[in-house]
């Protein structure tokens, strides 16, 4: 599975506004299959409830959940305005996911 | 190697002029070496000297010396890993002329080892990548003054002397941040030794400024992952590091704020299982400051 094709799956669980962030096409099509597999359910898990979040400090009612990939650098924070819609999926390497989540305050 | 006047001082260049002139440098050589370490502009004449004579003589003395080869926290380094060390160190200071490279982590210090990390300080944002069990990780210019860099090269072997402190302030909420996040991986069942590890040297710093080096933390991070409670280990650790850490107002302004945020999940959900934890640990630290 590339980019192009996951963008729109993760369209369709979890609406067309999400907006995709980092070196999300990159880092996406540089992940093994299984890796790939994981953020689709992990994605799904988020919309169904079923994934625990951090809320900010620092942007009202954020809420950021968190995936770290294992044995990698790469890690995704998706967030969701509280009661309402998922806002961005952040997929990137650690680094930039640190800054990310100080801008978040998450 | 890099470049030769890095690793000369203006400072010791005078203290020790007695000794270089006319020994090693004419005078008008060490007045040559002299511009250049203030950064003066050479004259053609100047340049021709100093690529030709006394930039050979720098080249002989440092070679001579080995003063290529800094070892830092040497006494934890294993003795029979200080060829290997050196040896890796030449190699990849060749590959990666004139740039600041390290070696450091558990193959230094530990019997057994996964990777060896070998650091280089790169202007460029260069993709990190491994030689076999060579793991080559590109760092930026102003990595020197992080905690990080200061933790990695407590016990390292390098080319070069860092002469930078911590320039780095972490807020409460910086800390909280990551101790929320490191919880929130323990309980999905995620790897997290990495931001345990920002974690611990983080509160260790703020606390007592104390810079953890690479050996000590693995000892640390190994205690908590291998006890039976990691996460009531981390939030014991959590509270004991920052009570003494920040203004006792500011701490408790902020933990309010924390556990105010952790108190609102989304409708018709309870409290988060991590969010109940998170507001625990930081009501016990209100306790103890109040």
């Amino acid at each position: 599975m590339l980019h192009d094709e996951v963008r729109e799956k993760i369209e369709e669980i979890l609406g067309g506004e999400i907006s995709f962030e980092g070196h999300f096409n990159i880092v996406f099509d540089n992940l093994k299959e299984n890796r790939k597999k994981q953020l689709i359910e992990w994605i799904t898990e988020c919309k169904e409830g079923k994934s625990i979040p951090i809320s900010s400090d620092r942007i009202k009612e954020l809420l950021g959940f968190v995936l770290r990939f294992r044995s990698t650098n790469f890690r995704a924070i998706l967030t969701k305005k509280k009661n309402e819609y998922f806002i961005a999926l952040f997929l990137d390497k650690h680094k930039y996911y640190e800054n990310e989540r100080r801008k978040l305050g998450i | 190697m890099r470049k030769l006047e890095n690793y000369i001082k203006l400072e010791n260049l005078e203290n020790s002029k007695k000794y270089l002139v006319p020994y090693i440098f004419t005078e008008n050589y060490y007045n040559i070496l002299k511009a250049r370490l203030k950064g003066k502009k050479l004259s053609e004449n100047e340049t021709y000297y100093y690529s030709h004579f006394i930039k050979k003589k720098l080249k002989a003395i440092i070679e001579l010396m080995e003063l290529d080869t800094i070892f830092n926290g040497n006494e934890f380094v294993r003795k029979d890993r200080l060829n290997k060390s050196m040896s890796l160190l030449k190699k990849y200071s060749r590959k990666h002329k004139g740039m600041k490279t390290l070696i450091s982590g558990s193959f230094l210090y530990n019997k057994k080892y996964n990777d060896i990390d070998v650091f280089v300080i790169s202007k460029y944002d260069k993709e990190d990548y491994k030689e076999g069990n060579v793991h080559i990780n590109y760092l930026p210019e102003n990595v020197e003054k992080t905690l990080f860099f200061q933790s990695i090269n407590s016990i390292s072997v390098s080319n070069f002397k860092s002469e930078n402190k911590v320039e780095e302030n972490f807020k409460v909420a910086d800390i909280l941040h990551l101790y929320e996040v490191v919880i929130l991986l323990i309980m999905q069942k995620d790897e997290y030794l990495q931001e345990l590890r920002d974690l611990l040297t983080r509160l260790e710093y703020v606390s007592n400024k104390v810079i953890l080096n690479s050996m000590q933390l693995k000892i640390i991070t190994d205690k908590i992952t291998n006890s039976k409670n990691p996460i009531e280990v981390i939030n014991k650790y959590l509270i004991a590091k920052i009570i003494n850490a920040y203004n006792r107002a500011v701490l408790r302004r902020t933990l309010n704020k924390f556990i105010q945020k952790n108190s609102s999940p989304e409708k018709g959900r309870g409290l988060y299982e991590n969010w109940k934890i998170y507001n625990q640990t930081y009501k016990e630290a209100i306790e103890v400051v109040t």
